[in-house]
């Protein structure tokens, strides 16, 4: 048998133009997000920072005397189009397959959601307790955002993530335990919820350095 | 692995894009191969052959000498 018999020398035509791939080296340091999607991120961030304050004001105004009665409606109305604008901003995000923008404004989401003071909504009617939850959304867009990330890659892009993921891993576990010491002496006890975010910003950085090994 | 990727580019007057959406992977993929950082799975590999109709070893040429000859009997 000839090389030429053993060898595929295929005569079929060329594959179809598959547009949608994701480029990593948006997340090194030549970021190139569009601008679109940095509006996007912008404005989602602007909308869940607004309802945790428009909530706290509408529980404030609930209890004070001396307020119009349409103070309190109208504080629940804006909550609700901030809450409706975020909603819209995934929606496009996700329409748009743009997944980076979409992890990326579910963390900054969840963080601007998670920070507020939840304690009046905690003791609250029935109605209002839900509201505590309100985190999970952008945690579980989050999430979903970074399956189809990941499953969008191509076979060296999976690479530079799994070196990244490695890094992060890595610089966590070691922060992590490093704190720990310093806490015995005497140093704060900081939030589980820094850890999260030590490992995204070690994932970052990862991600910096392995797109540039390949450029 | 040496390839010969960027000459078969040029020769069809293709940019890293628009090869890269030929094949279904990224730019940065494309440019790590040309460049040599990179070597392609077989799959690739062959996907890329196939695409400019060669043979895959005018396309990758391994720069060691084979391995094959090299092992005990």
């Amino acid at each position: 048998m000839t090389q030429t018999e053993i060898t595929p020398r295929a005569t079929a035509p060329a594959p179809p133009i598959r547009p949608g791939r994701i480029e990593f080296t948006a997340c090194g340091p030549t970021a190139k997000l569009s601008q679109q999607a940095v509006l996007d991120v912008t404005l989602l961030y602007a909308g869940a920072v607004a309802i945790p304050l428009l909530v706290k004001l509408w529980t404030r105004a609930k209890t004070q005397p001396g307020l119009e009665p349409w103070t309190g409606s109208l504080l629940l109305t804006g909550a609700f189009v901030a809450a409706g604008l975020v909603a819209f901003l995934f929606r496009r995000l996700a329409r748009r397959g743009d997944y980076w923008a979409m992890f990326l404004g579910g963390g900054v989401a969840f963080f601007a959601l998670f920070r507020f003071d939840k304690g009046p909504l905690a003791a609250g009617t029935v109605l209002e307790k839900p509201l505590v939850l309100l985190p999970l959304i952008p945690a579980a867009l989050t999430i979903w955002a970074f399956l189809k990330m990941v499953r969008n890659t191509d076979e060296l892009q999976r690479r530079i993530l799994y070196q990244a993921l490695s890094v992060g891993f890595v610089v966590t576990f070691a922060a992590t335990l490093a704190y720990s010491v310093l806490e015995d002496l005497g140093l704060p006890h900081v939030s589980a919820v820094w850890w999260w975010a030590t490992l995204v910003l070690s994932w970052v950085v990862g991600l910096a350095i392995s797109s540039r090994r390949y450029r | 692995v040496k390839n010969t990727l960027r000459v078969l580019r040029a020769e069809r007057d293709w940019s890293q894009a628009e090869l890269a959406d030929r094949l279904g992977v990224s730019r940065q993929t494309v440019n790590a191969i040309e460049t040599g950082k990179y070597d392609p799975s077989l799959p690739l590999a062959f996907g890329i052959a196939r695409l400019f109709d060669r043979m895959i070893e005018e396309v990758f040429d391994p720069e060691q000498p084979d391995v094959a000859r090299r092992r005990p009997a």
